[in-house]
């Protein structure tokens, strides 16, 4: 039977359920602008009821569980979206950096330095006696070999750039293991206790979802709330251990394997996989292309320019002009800028004649690369505009995985976000429920006093 | 669905920040009157402007070969115009020597013939622009030399004969010179000179065989100022065709990369509009909360 006792009792127990529910709000409220916190819920349930002779009697009320609201299968598909769009932005903002080296289209750029070149050369079909058409020549080949220069040292720095961003990941990324493997800890600890520890468990997962910008990471949940996390396939994070990466340099490229064995981690996705692809495949690309321009310039030009004579008695011939094999060794020979009479315009020697020099300039329609289907100007568009479109692509990947993710973050605030309204809500809800909890002990007071009063 | 107040201002800053990234690349587009800066902007249009300003290019270079070539020509045809007013002036000499017999008037004929012998020589090694018009490809030496004593005219012995061709489109060349060999045949004329001037010196003159000879060679080098007249005009006419070529694809060009203003000042109306209303909407939902209505 509710004895006055247990009412009381029954009563005691509303006011510290209505406090703790106090407690759960507040403690949302205050975190409502944390990132990757999630909303809690005091679960409540009636108690076990006592059976009377009348029937079953309420005895009130009982905490079950301060209950963590989160997705975890949203989190899943925001750590793959994650990968990609970190992926996506790290290449696009690198590749970007590369694009402004280009300088096109523009009156500065490579191309415009180039036909600078081979106009210099018509021009000097005009005048092959005169000096001033031969300097002409000599200041476009140096402007060029410069603009060569300056192009190919951006990609050869932006290359050893991605070098020290890849080693500053990879810290980064490990920094993140442990920090994840010890919160993992920390949480099966507790849950061994049969307590969730909530917090911790929204720390760990903004590290993990810190973690999915850097690499594709794969993570499953186990009912503690324990997780197991790999990168490309390879475990890093379970039972309680944890597996440190590294970046090893296998010839000209890097590779990632665990700390302690020589197994390739494929890392494809995540700013880590963005900077890989950047340093092992895309940037040695265009460097390549690149290469392949000047030294088309140098062989073409150079294969002429030997069978050509210069001015003089006898005229200088079978001279190169320029010197080097690559973008970045690509200048004019120190002979013919050290005597620009060296320069060859003349097929026979007379100093009128100028066919070498219209030949040089016919150079630019002539198809020498990619298999002698492209001029040197089509192949060096067809890198810039390829540069462009590879860009064009990133931009538009990392919109779409931005439009996705957005998705994807109201997709889980809809689940874990803080609403200060339904907190308000919430908060009122448990006041009213204080206060009658403490009516009924002040009713259950004076009852005493009425029956004491009695005696 | 459960609608946060992160949600909606998550929401609110993702809309404004795209309306935002609009504005900023139209406004670019207006300010430096280009719709693409970088390839990235669109790079099939940046290999089209890249292409066409290459072609522009390459013709304002043979349109400056075509003007240099004019001059060069022009410079012949004149130069070997006036060498034919100088052989007329030889057959008039010739004719009227061959109406006289005094010896002593035929010496003085022999001394005009003399007179337009050094003229000629003189002619034949002008210089325009610093080259020598009729040497061939050996532009930097006189094409001739008159012995000290007027005996024999010489011809540099690297030859005269060189052809100059300049280009003016791509694989097309015209020609820019006329060589001493081609118009003036060699030495042939200036030997004819000295032959008539010998035989009026010598009393061995006889007029009608001259006479067909200096005709002869008046009606070559008219014919050779022709034909450098009609190179001139040839690289006159690519000039111009150059010149519209170019106009065409400065054109399109510009309908290619130029922004359009009055298209790109309507986008931006519009979007300056939709982020007023981002704003304002924003300004008016995010605010709002039950603390307002709760005392």
């Amino acid at each position: 039977m509710a004895g006055l006792n247990s009412i009381l009792e029954l009563a005691k127990r509303s006011l510290n359920a209505n406090q703790y529910g106090i407690g759960v709000t507040s403690h949302n409220i205050s975190n409502a602008s944390v990132p990757g916190y999630s909303r809690q819920r005091l679960n409540l349930a009636a108690s076990v009821a006592e059976k009377t002779q009348f029937g079953y009697v309420g005895t009130g009320v009982t905490i079950q569980t301060v209950q963590r609201l989160r997705e975890s299968y949203i989190d899943q598909q925001i750590y793959t979206v994650n990968a990609n769009l970190g992926n996506s932005a790290q290449r696009g903002k690198v590749l970007q950096l590369a694009e402004s080296f280009f300088q096109e289209p523009s009156d500065s750029g490579l191309n415009a330095m180039m036909q600078g070149v081979f106009n210099a050369f018509q021009n000097l079909s005009t005048h092959p006696e005169e000096s001033s058409s031969r300097n002409a020549v000599l200041q476009k080949a140096a402007m060029m070999t410069d603009s060569f220069h300056r192009v190919a040292d951006g990609l050869k720095s932006m290359k050893a750039d991605s070098f020290e961003e890849i080693n500053s990941k990879v810290e980064k990324i490990n920094s993140l293991i442990k920090t994840i493997s010890d919160l993992n800890a920390t949480i099966a600890g507790a849950s061994a206790q049969g307590l969730k520890p909530n917090d911790v468990m929204d720390q760990r997962d903004t590290k993990l979802a810190e973690l999915s910008k850097l690499v594709n990471l794969r993570v499953t949940e186990d009912k503690n709330g324990f997780v197991t996390a790999s990168i490309a396939g390879t475990t890093i994070i379970a039972n309680g251990t944890y597996t440190e990466v590294k970046a090893n340099s296998a010839g000209s490229s890097i590779v990632i394997t665990p700390a302690n064995s020589s197994m390739q981690v494929n890392v494809t996705e995540g700013e880590l996989g963005g900077l890989l692809t950047l340093y092992n495949s895309t940037i040695p690309g265009y460097q390549t292309k690149l290469d392949d321009v000047a030294q088309s310039i140098i062989t073409e030009v150079n294969t002429v320019h030997m069978m050509g004579y210069g001015l003089g008695t006898p005229p200088p011939t079978g001279m190169n002009f320029f010197s080097g094999t690559d973008a970045s060794t690509i200048d004019v020979d120190p002979f013919i800028s050290q005597n620009i009479n060296t320069i060859a315009a003349s097929k026979d020697g007379s100093p009128g004649n100028n066919e070498i020099a219209t030949q040089i300039a016919e150079l630019q329609n002539k198809k020498v690369l990619n298999g002698s289907s492209n001029t040197i100007f089509q192949y060096y568009n067809g890198m810039v505009s390829n540069l462009g479109s590879e860009i064009e692509g990133l931009n538009t990947d990392v919109d779409s995985h931005n439009l996705v993710l957005n998705q994807l973050d109201v997709q889980q605030n809809s689940v874990a976000g803080v609403s200060l309204d339904e907190e308000m809500t919430n908060l009122i809800k448990f006041q009213h429920g204080f206060d009658a909890s403490a009516r009924i002990i002040n009713a259950v007071n004076e009852m005493y006093k009425t029956i004491i009063d009695m005696v | 669905m459960r609608v946060t107040e992160g949600t909606i201002a998550s929401g609110y800053l993702f809309t404004v920040n795209q309306t935002r990234e609009r504005i900023v690349k139209l406004q670019t587009q207006l300010a430096t009157g280009k719709i693409l800066q970088k390839p990235s902007d669109d790079p099939e249009t940046a290999d089209t402007v890249l292409r066409l300003k290459e072609s522009q290019n390459a013709r304002t270079q043979f349109q400056s070969n075509a003007l240099e070539g004019q001059g060069m020509t022009d410079a012949t045809a004149s130069t070997l115009g006036q060498f034919a007013d100088i052989l007329i002036n030889l057959k008039n000499v010739v004719v009227k020597a061959g109406g006289s017999a005094n010896s002593e008037d035929l010496k003085t004929y022999a001394e005009s013939v003399d007179q337009i012998l050094t003229e000629s020589v003189d002619l034949a090694n002008t210089k325009f622009n610093g080259k020598y018009l009729l040497g061939g490809t050996e532009t930097l030496v006189p094409p001739y030399t008159l012995a000290a004593d007027k005996a024999s005219v010489a011809k540099n012995p690297n030859g005269i004969d060189g052809i100059i061709k300049y280009q003016v489109a791509e694989g097309s060349y015209i020609q820019a010179n006329l060589n001493g060999e081609d118009a003036l045949q060699g030495t042939q004329i200036f030997n004819l000179m000295i032959q008539v001037r010998d035989a009026l010196n010598t009393g061995t003159f006889t007029s009608p065989a001259f006479i067909d000879s200096v005709e002869q060679a008046t009606q070559h080098v008219l014919n050779a100022s022709s034909t450098a007249a009609s190179y001139a005009e040839h690289f006159d006419a690519v000039h111009s065709n150059l010149e519209e070529q170019k106009n065409q694809l400065e054109q399109y060009l510009s309908i290619t990369q130029d922004t359009d203003v009055a298209e790109a000042t309507m986008k931006l109306k519009h979007e300056e509009v939709m982020l007023d209303a981002a704003l304002n909407t924003g300004g008016r939902i995010i605010p709002k909360s039950l603390l307002d209505f709760l005392r």
